[in-house]
């Protein structure tokens, strides 16, 4: 936000300029533009089959935020702590937040029921949003909007989407990528909160912390001047608070706020860590129901096999932070566009996840093409218009490293040949090594 | 023109379904549109001229009608001669009515920026306004 309060607008100017002549169309416009949006159509589709995960709602603006705003926030940001002790403690943070990045990376598994509130306008409504999640070490998921009959299911060594509810057809998305920049399961949500928090907490350099019940279990409430935009990406906060429960070092509720001004909660509620119930992620579509199936085109294979089918060696990390193992690789012969359609076509691409717990790291390779000029950040989402990532050159490669609030961490990179992409649960210094050891996989 | 809209068109299309709601509908597209229309502008390695250089058909509101024609030319021709991202930034601010805050986010820059561009626009712009003419390149 801009606080100038000097004049904004030159109103003559602009009446001015609204009042030019633009040209008009050609007389085909419309009849080629409806031909182009039918050929594309197929690609719409397969993309479009399920997106609940993602969050629906409208940017807010924060200017002119009214007194239920805050009346809100008093609200959200007090409920269900008891503050029993308060000190400025370093090293408790430190303790505290390396315990939960030990959670995270040991887990095998995590069931729970997720529950999202941010504020929905300057008028300081609050929009609630719950889910039933599952997920496990291997990258499966499943997510259920709460009160709701149906699932979305991901299969990571699929590479399969399932989402059903009460409809007679349900979704049956197949070949999707293990992740970003390409169309990976619709999981968001959870891929990008929980080791965001633990980042966004080591870094921060005044961490507070108090002993608290939190629904009447002993926690640690950690406060500290950062920004996650968990639920918002765009919108900007100032400030965290981070409920830890003791007894499995997993964050339990995060409460953003800016200027002391309720923005958003992320409470993670009835958490049930290795502890997966049979047939999880068992996809039971209604009885009688039909497949609307699609294919984004990936196909799991080795990574040594994957050479063969690209015809290029793919670059494999030479280190990765202790515990990361290579779970699963895919490769896809020609597939959509990243950056919101806004580069080439992809080909050729190989992308492979490693995982430690419920972390992930991914890395991607696809040809660059004709025109190298025309790629920018694979990884360039809309939440993050406004920003650049640093310059940043790893080997051949020069591209942007972007470790940033509301984003999950990454570099990208081009040569004359391979666009190369780093992602995931890394600190910046991780992610620089991690991209700085890339080498071509020898056969 | 007709060219760059069609491929943006395509590109919201196709991009909808990862549109997450986080930004105004209107700002995302605004983005696409305004990338695209630098991508063709690279292509063809020219400046295009976006706005028409001919005088509206309607003319702008002032006592005099005639004048008014003429200094509409000068300020379409003046507009025309600005460089990409000065022309972006006056018509979304001053035409369009976005926010710097909107506009930095479609052009993806600071809002700072926004303001230092806006400034350097309208003075470029505003001997055109006036009626005394002038090229801004």
């Amino acid at each position: 936000m801009t606080d100038d309060p000097t004049p904004r607008r030159d109103a003559e100017l602009g009446a001015a300029l609204r009042a030019l002549a633009v040209p008009e169309h050609a007389p085909d416009f419309d009849a080629r533009l409806k031909q182009r949006l039918e050929r594309e159509r197929p690609a719409r589709q397969r993309s479009n089959v399920i997106s609940f995960p993602r969050l629906p709602f409208p940017k807010l603006t924060i200017a002119g935020v009214a007194a239920a705003a805050a009346a809100a926030f008093v609200f959200f940001g007090l409920q269900g702590a008891d503050v029993r002790q308060v000190g400025s403690e370093p090293a408790t943070a430190a303790r505290i937040t390396a315990r939960m990045a030990r959670a995270l990376a040991s887990a095998s598994s995590l069931t729970g029921r997720l529950t999202i509130r941010n504020r929905e306008s300057e008028l300081g409504g609050v929009h609630t949003m719950r889910w039933t999640f599952a997920l496990d070490a291997d990258g499966n998921f499943r997510i259920s909007e709460a009160g709701e009959a149906g699932a979305l299911i991901f299969l990571a060594a699929e590479g399969r989407e399932v989402s059903y509810g009460a409809d007679p057809v349900y979704g049956d998305r197949r070949g999707l990528a293990p992740g970003p920049p390409d169309q990976g399961p619709s999981d968001s949500i959870l891929q990008r909160d929980l080791g965001s928090i633990v980042r966004a907490l080591a870094a921060a350099r005044d961490v507070r912390v108090a002993e608290v019940t939190h629904q009447g279990k002993p926690a640690w409430l950690l406060r500290a001047p950062a920004s996650l935009r968990l639920v918002i990406p765009e919108d900007p906060t100032d400030r965290i608070a981070v409920t830890v429960d003791k007894a499995t070092a997993f964050p339990v509720r995060i409460v953003e706020t800016l200027r002391g001004r309720f923005v958003s909660e992320v409470r993670f509620d009835r958490l049930r860590v290795d502890d997966l119930p049979a047939g999880t992620f068992r996809p039971t579509p209604p009885a009688g129901s039909r497949p609307d199936a699609s294919d984004v085109g990936f196909r799991r294979v080795s990574l040594e096999e994957s050479a063969s089918v690209v015809g290029y060696a793919p670059l494999a990390p030479s280190w990765l932070p202790e515990g990361f193992a290579r779970a699963e690789t895919a490769v896809a012969r020609l597939t959509d566009p990243t950056a919101l359609g806004q580069n080439p076509v992809s080909r050729d691409v190989v992308s492979t996840a490693y995982r430690r717990g419920l972390g992930r790291v991914i890395v991607t390779t696809r040809l660059v093409g004709a025109d190298a000029s025309a790629w920018r950040d694979p990884l360039a989402l809309n939440e993050n218009v406004g920003e650049r990532g640093e310059p940043f050159r790893f080997g051949d490669y020069r591209g942007e490293l972007a470790v940033r609030a509301g984003d999950v961490p990454h570099v990208w990179g081009l040569d004359d040949r391979l666009v190369v992409t780093v992602s995931g649960d890394l600190t910046r210094a991780e992610l620089i090594r991690v991209a700085r050891s890339l080498a071509p996989l020898r056969r | 023109m007709d060219d760059a809209l069609q491929d943006a068109y395509v590109k919201a299309y196709v991009g909808l379904p990862a549109f997450a709601g986080a930004s105004t509908f209107g700002t995302w597209l605004y983005r696409i549109v305004y990338n695209t229309c630098l991508d063709e502008l690279r292509r063809r390695g020219r400046r295009p001229v976006l706005v028409s250089a001919e005088p509206p058909e309607e003319p702008a509101a002032g006592p005099d009608p005639l004048a008014a024609i003429e200094h509409a030319a000068d300020l379409s021709r003046a507009l025309g001669g600005l460089g990409p991202e000065l022309r972006a930034a006056v018509l979304l601010v001053d035409a369009e009515g976005l926010t710097y805050d909107e506009a930095a986010a479609v052009l993806g820059i600071p809002a700072g920026t926004v303001a230092s561009r806006l400034n350097r626009a309208r003075a470029l712009l505003r001997p055109a306004l006036r009626g005394e003419g002038g090229d801004p390149r």
